[in-house]
């Protein structure tokens, strides 16, 4: 039996240009996301958005090459930063925040800001 | 030291006794059998010539520990109801049909109820189409394990309620309106750990897998669900599991990959959210852990 390989998921090539609100993962209304050792790349639309009162913690994620941004906070939402992140190379913002979002942890391995963060 | 004459005469007694008492308590072994149906297309010498009068003189004898080897298309609504133990294995060709709307019966082709261990292997079961009957029910009963099967063309492929326990690997579920239902705290594993196993496919349905009703359901080795033209997988007030380290999970060019309302997904080992048109998952009230 060969080693065990948790982790190894690809989220890629979701959503479509002309849907602002398609992606990789969209959580809202109170919803929770662990994201470990992943990658959410070259999606249509934004990588990861979480909005309306959710959560995230992010820890050894690649988020790359996705058209409308990396990771979106919209409304009461916030993610922790765990170490061993690449947030970069996405378009508009590779972390934005906006109506009451925030992020802490980890700033290494991120890109482009627009965010209240507590590193 | 020697036992006196009577204490062995009575312990001769006694085993005799309980021997005879463990017959009576498990008489299924004497009346395990073996039959084979013949239906339409086939050729040979059969005992039945349709599943229901082979399963109703099985009955007869007892519910327990019978295979019945099929062959040909069987045109009828086969319901397996009290059985444990039970083998329906098809052979090359072989099939279940939808009778069509002027049979009357359940709503579904293939139904098993209030049963243990019950394999279903080697067919094809087909519905009339997405308007028509179910082709799978499994309702109240224990380790159902359906291998090599395709479900096809009815309004749910197959259908899980009310604590039922089920399995599927090497199987195809395709061009149902809903391909699967879980619901009603059922527990389904659809695929299998054993890398040398074929992947099981839920392709060109509606709607792929459908879980809800604090039920579960768990995607292993190298499943598929892909090309379904709306959700993939939607997970409503229930539990959705990809693992483990064999074989990668795909869920492919789906309206919306996974789902998730008021429940969770957690994903172990390698899986591939891909080319879905709105989003590979989308929880609501519900949460994803992905490690």
């Amino acid at each position: 039996m060969g080693p065990r390989r948790f982790g190894n998921q690809t989220i890629q090539q979701n959503g479509n240009a002309d849907n602002r609100d398609s992606g990789g993962i969209l959580g809202r209304g109170n919803s929770h996301l662990d994201l470990f050792s992943a990658s959410v790349v070259n999606n249509r639309g934004v990588g990861l958005a979480m909005r309306d009162n959710s959560s995230a913690r992010l820890g050894g994620d690649t988020v790359t090459g996705n058209t409308a941004g990396g990771v979106n906070l919209l409304i009461l939402s916030s993610t922790e930063l765990l170490p061993g992140n690449n947030i970069t190379g996405n378009g508009i913002t590779d972390l934005k925040c906006r109506l009451n979002s925030f992020a802490l942890g980890d700033r290494s391995g991120i890109g482009t800001v627009s965010c209240p963060v507590e590193f | 030291m020697k036992k006196p004459k009577m204490l062995r005469h009575t312990t001769l007694m006694g085993t005799i006794v309980i021997w005879i008492a463990l017959v009576m308590i498990h008489p299924i072994s004497l009346h395990a059998a073996n039959v084979t149906v013949g239906c339409a297309g086939a050729t040979g010498t059969f005992d039945y010539s349709n599943i229901t009068d082979a399963l109703n003189a099985l009955h007869a004898v007892s519910p327990r520990d019978h295979q019945i080897t099929v062959s040909g298309t069987c045109s009828e609504l086969v319901t397996v109801s009290d059985f444990e133990n039970l083998r329906l294995i098809g052979t090359a060709g072989r099939a279940i049909a939808d009778p069509g709307p002027s049979v009357a019966g359940p709503g579904f082709v293939l139904s098993v109820v209030q049963s243990t261990n019950v394999l279903v292997q080697g067919f094809t079961l087909r519905g009339s189409g997405k308007n028509g009957r179910g082709v799978g029910i499994v309702c109240c009963s224990n380790e159902v394990d359906f291998q090599q099967c395709t479900f096809q063309q009815g309004n749910t492929g197959l259908f899980l309620n009310r604590f039922a326990n089920a399995s599927m690997e090497a199987s195809t579920v395709q061009n149902n309106a809903l391909a699967m239902r879980i619901s009603g705290q059922s527990v389904m594993t659809i695929g299998s750990l054993d890398p040398n196993s074929a992947s099981t496919v839920i392709q060109g349905n509606d709607t792929g897998v459908q879980v809800d009703e604090n039920a579960q359901a768990s995607l292993y080795g190298s499943t598929m669900v892909e090309n379904n033209s709306g959700v993939g997988v939607n997970v409503q007030g229930a539990r959705l599991r990809l693992c483990c380290d064999s074989g990668q999970r795909q869920v492919l060019n789906n309206l919306i990959g996974i789902v998730v309302s008021y429940g969770s997904v957690d994903m172990i080992g390698p899986a591939l959210i891909q080319g879905n048109s709105l989003a590979g998952i989308q929880l609501f009230d519900g949460s994803a852990t992905l490690r």
